[in-house]
């Protein structure tokens, strides 16, 4: 693994005093030149750094135990619906989904529904059908959903089987849904970024908020590549709690990408958010 | 830092439910209290503005009963002593990220490889593969049900789904502590039963027929399981042609 410890990494930031002071002067000349909006894009680690975050729970499951690394519970739940469709195995229905996911919104719960589209689960139209019917259930049954349903998360990876061009439709679809919706609900992609070519990655986030897995250095390197190349430079970083050290600490991991965490004016804004995810 | 620190993703499930509540309320999180005098925020590339931006307060709502009791955590995870820094460097190198824990009640210690290299700065598969370790502790075996006792990988029996080098394998969750679903790549889902070692469909008649003891499903054909040693000396096995799309 190519990945350092974070004692090491930071130790290595440690410069002679004589190149300090000429960083030091550099520095100010450039800040004096640059605008101050052109920092956000050229950051070298997510800034601020994200403190707040999101944990699965199945539908049934109890509230999430507070991540690894973490002082505190998650700030939003996501319910986890994994494949559903013709996975359904016992939790995943679309029917126990939504069921859980306004419980949650119900108790006043920051709330987000995630789903992996997987061939091996159901046809595009399907998921599609799968994205309508939810909406439809989770706003007339819902209270205040504009307010604590964050939307879909949706978990894309080359491996689920679908190509690029029917996980772009499946977003656009999502978002026309998404629209129709009061307050800020919308949707997450939830996406492995090296899984495609970087154009690729691209266009398959539509316009959604991007929630990129950063499990390994190849991941966050396309996230960072994105960002320097397309400005998706605000992301939701999304880390995988069951791993080893380091990459299941949310601590090592957003330092490493560049840009912004996701925040909303609707979960306060002077919240940044990063993404948990486990397994259960 | 130890390089060898595993996660430690419990903290218990019994926390009550009232006890998570504090904890929330002190955390300043879930319930939000957005200022109506909040900046506009940037919503992102094509998102309508009313989707970061609340246009009015939001609605005042009092804390309410969650809606679920707190249950049990399944899973005990690994602890940072299980396996020595040098043994988590190879296997993770060998078989991608990992995942290692034992199912709460069962003698058996699980680790999970995804198969995704974690040394390449492209996405490719790792040289093992992916694979389901499974090592089986005698009964009263306090030292070995012991999370921080270390453990040598030699007792594990390596198990690999139908397609190891697919290049990433997700652990995508369990049944009854002991059924584990691991999405294979471009080959499909499958269910792992960790006591018998076996690999079956993913259709809700299996999951019932291994969950209740009910009737034989059909298992699904996979590369010969391996020793622990020899595995790790290996390259992922060549698919079985049993993939399921």
């Amino acid at each position: 693994m190519n990945a350092l410890p974070m004692s090491s990494a930071l130790r290595r930031t440690v410069c002679p005093q004589s190149l300090v002071a000429k960083l030091l002067r550099s520095a100010l000349a450039v800040a004096l030149s640059v605008p101050l909006s052109a920092f956000a894009q050229t950051a070298l680690a997510q800034s601020p750094a994200p403190t707040y975050y999101m944990d699965d729970s199945r539908p049934g499951n109890s509230f999430p135990p507070n991540a690894p690394y973490t002082s505190g519970p998650a700030g939003a739940v996501v319910v986890e619906g994994l494949g559903s469709i013709n996975c359904s195995g016992s939790y995943y229905s679309q029917s126990q989904i939504e069921s859980a996911a306004v419980q949650w919104i119900n108790a006043s719960y920051n709330t987000v529904i995630e789903i992996s589209p997987q061939t091996a689960c159901g046809t595009l139209s399907q998921y599609e059908s799968l994205v309508n019917g939810i909406t439809t259930y989770v706003e007339g049954h819902a209270s205040y959903p504009g307010q604590y349903w964050g939307g879909f998360m949706l978990d894309e990876e080359p491996g689920f089987g679908f190509s690029a061009s029917d996980l772009e439709s499946l977003n656009i679809y999502t978002q026309g849904v998404m629209k129709t919706t009061p307050g800020m609900s919308w949707y997450f992609t939830e996406d492995q970024p090296n899984g495609w070519g970087l154009s690729t990655y691209n266009a398959i986030l539509e316009s959604s908020w991007p929630a990129p897995m950063a499990y390994t250095t190849s991941m966050v390197n396309a996230i960072n590549a994105a960002c320097s190349t397309y400005s998706v430079c605000t992301n939701l970083v999304t880390v995988d709690t069951n791993f080893s050290y380091p990459w299941n600490d949310y601590q090592y991991v957003t330092p490493l990408v560049n840009g912004t965490p996701w925040q909303t004016s609707y979960w306060a804004a002077a919240y940044y958010w990063w993404n948990a995810y486990r397994n259960q | 830092m130890r390089r060898a620190r595993w996660a430690a993703t419990g903290g218990s499930f019994l926390v009550s439910i009232a006890v998570v509540a504090a904890l929330l309320t002190v955390a300043g999180g879930p319930r939000s209290s957005v200022s109506a005098a909040a900046p506009h925020i940037s919503c992102g590339r094509g998102v309508p503005l009313e989707k970061c931006n609340p246009s009015s307060p939001p609605p005042t709502t009092g804390p309410q009963t969650p809606p679920f009791p707190a249950s049990a955590l399944d899973t005990e995870s690994c602890g940072p002593g299980f396996f020595d820094p040098a043994t988590v460097t190879a296997l993770m190198d060998h078989f991608g990220l990992l995942d290692c824990f034992r199912f709460v009640g069962s003698p058996q210690w699980v680790v999970f490889g995804d198969g995704m290299s974690v040394t390449s700065a492209d996405f490719t598969a790792s040289p093992g593969g992916a694979m389901v370790a499974v090592a089986t502790c005698a009964a009263r075996d306090s030292a070995c049900l012991d999370p921080n006792v270390p453990h040598s990988f030699d007792a594990f029996t390596v198990s690999y789904p139908p397609l190891p080098a697919s290049g990433r394998s997700n652990l995508e969750t369990t049944f009854g502590r002991r059924l584990l679903w691991i999405y294979d790549g471009g080959c499909g889902l499958f269910t792992f039963d960790v006591a018998s070692m076996r690999w079956f469909g993913h259709a809700q008649a299996d999951l019932d027929a291994l969950l209740s003891g009910t009737g034989a499903p059909a298992t699904v054909r996979t590369p010969p399981a391996a020793s622990g040693a020899a595995a790790l000396a290996a390259a992922a096995p060549a698919d079985t042609g049993d993939c399921q799309q």
